[in-house]
């Protein structure tokens, strides 16, 4: 099974779940974002609805924080709309201070696109462990999302030959945000 | 520790729809056996009943201010019985946006309801609304009926107005004036906020996959299968492209394979819960 598949189905799973509330030790649910999960942590957030939605309110605090700590440095987290750039090449970079975007296209031998981001060290020295990072464009079309790995590198396949992401790359944003 | 119709409104509504709809859809599936469950009265009772069976031993305190909410649900269940089809969108999701609406009026009543009716009150509304307007125009774009909003007011007053009461001095007093009183909150049509509480990708690392594989492979052929679909999984012998070709193959109306998706879903998640400590395993 593929972790997106598991991380799909986990999620839907535990959508259904119905809060009991019949643990008396509850309301002092907390688990910090930034520190590993506890196996009493990991147990409660997966028995209780309630205790994940503390959990989650507490990671898209840090998220904020986070952001906003990028921002008041003057770090970009979007890329604005590339109209000049060249879609003849194989190799396509696009950067900004925040992160830059590599996309490898060989669809004349074939294969997919791929989508490289790459994390500059300012970003990555406030990334929180547990977060995930999604690239999408202002048009609302998500590119990638997933856990950086240590160089700050996420990469994906894009498939959908029917969106065209160099066409979009020129009249949209890209922007990355952690989730 | 809990505010349930202020910071933790959306806990409290995401539970509720989920209850809600779990009863719901039942009774939608044995619509063919027994029509009494389709009947507004029934599935009133029988909301209002596992509500309140939970609100005996919730200790946080959620479902006992649920309650309230459902004071006019039989009245809502009938009008639902009227709501026209729309086509592509399936029976339990207009039954959710719906029911997403109805919480927010109710919450927004509820709430509305505790501030009563005094000249003074309604100076410090107009007050407030001229402060809102001024605000707003430097933030085009943005619902005057928004929690941003009302925390920008508060952050005004804050500043300018401490202390003075003919300005509300909290939070929670601006939502009330505005739930009470402003046209734009009487006519917010709910959005789709839930999502935010659905995503627990951060919970993946530590699932044990074998034993999230025995739960799958407690279910029954057809649901397996639908599961299968649904998620990619690659578990079954014979693989299908989309679900668009599975439901071709097997010749199934998009109604059933919800049905059997949302069953199994339930049946998963039982088994799930049912397998204790074993489905976890510590990542660090």
């Amino acid at each position: 099974m593929q972790i997106e598949s598991i991380e799909k189905l986990v999620s839907s799973m535990l959508d259904m779940q119905i809060e009991t509330g019949d643990k008396t030790d509850l309301t002092s649910f907390t688990a910090d974002p930034n520190e590993p999960l506890s196996t009493d942590a990991i147990t409660r957030l997966i028995k209780s609805p309630i205790a994940r939605y503390q959990f989650i309110d507490a990671l898209n605090a840090e998220h904020g924080l986070a952001t906003e700590k990028l921002v008041n440095q003057g770090v970009e987290l979007q890329l604005v709309p590339l109209a000049a750039s060249e879609s003849d090449n194989t190799v396509n970079e696009f950067q900004c201070s925040g992160f830059s975007v590599v996309m490898y296209d060989n669809r004349d031998k074939g294969c997919p696109i791929i989508i490289l981001l790459q994390l500059n060290k300012v970003v990555l020295d406030v990334f929180i462990p547990l977060s995930i990072v999604r690239l999408y464009d202002s048009g609302g079309l998500e590119w990638l999302r997933g856990k950086p790995n240590q160089n700050g590198e996420v990469s994906a396949e894009w498939l959908d030959v029917r969106v065209d992401l160099f066409s979009r790359v020129k009249r949209y944003n890209l922007q990355i945000e952690l989730v | 520790m809990f505010d349930w119709y202020g910071k933790d409104w959306l806990k409290l509504k995401k539970q509720s729809v989920a209850l809600v709809i779990s009863i719901w859809s039942d009774s939608m599936n044995v619509k063919n056996f027994s029509s009494n469950r389709n009947n507004p009265i029934e599935l009133n009772t029988e909301i209002m009943a596992a509500i309140a069976k939970r609100a005996q031993v919730d200790t946080l305190g959620m479902w006992s201010e649920a309650l309230p909410l459902f004071s006019q649900f039989e009245a809502f269940l009938y009008d639902c019985l009227g709501l026209p089809k729309k086509e592509g969108v399936s029976d339990t999701q207009m039954f959710g946006q719906a029911l997403k609406s109805y919480l927010e009026n109710s919450r927004r009543m509820l709430i509305a309801a505790e501030l009563g009716e005094t000249p003074a009150k309604v100076k410090i509304w107009e007050r407030l609304q001229r402060l809102s307007g001024a605000i707003k125009s430097y933030n085009e774009g943005e619902s005057k009926c928004s929690d941003a909003h009302f925390k920008q007011l508060f952050d005004y007053i804050s500043l300018n107005h401490l202390g003075d009461y003919n300005y509300p001095q909290k939070l929670s007093t601006i939502r009330k004036y505005f739930y009470k009183h402003s046209s734009a909150c009487k006519n917010l049509v709910a959005f789709d906020d839930m999502d935010t509480y659905s995503n627990t990708s951060f919970l993946t690392p530590h699932i044990n996959k074998e034993e999230l594989e025995k739960c799958l492979r407690t279910l029954g052929g057809r649901e397996f299968e639908v599961m299968d679909v649904e998620f990619g999984l690659g578990l079954s012998r014979i693989s299908y492209t989309s679900k668009a070709a599975y439901l071709q193959q097997k010749s199934m109306p998009v109604k059933e394979y919800e049905r059997l998706r949302v069953a199994a879903l339930k049946k998963l998640l039982g088994a799930f819960e049912n397998a204790g400590m074993r489905v976890i395993t510590n990542a660090n």
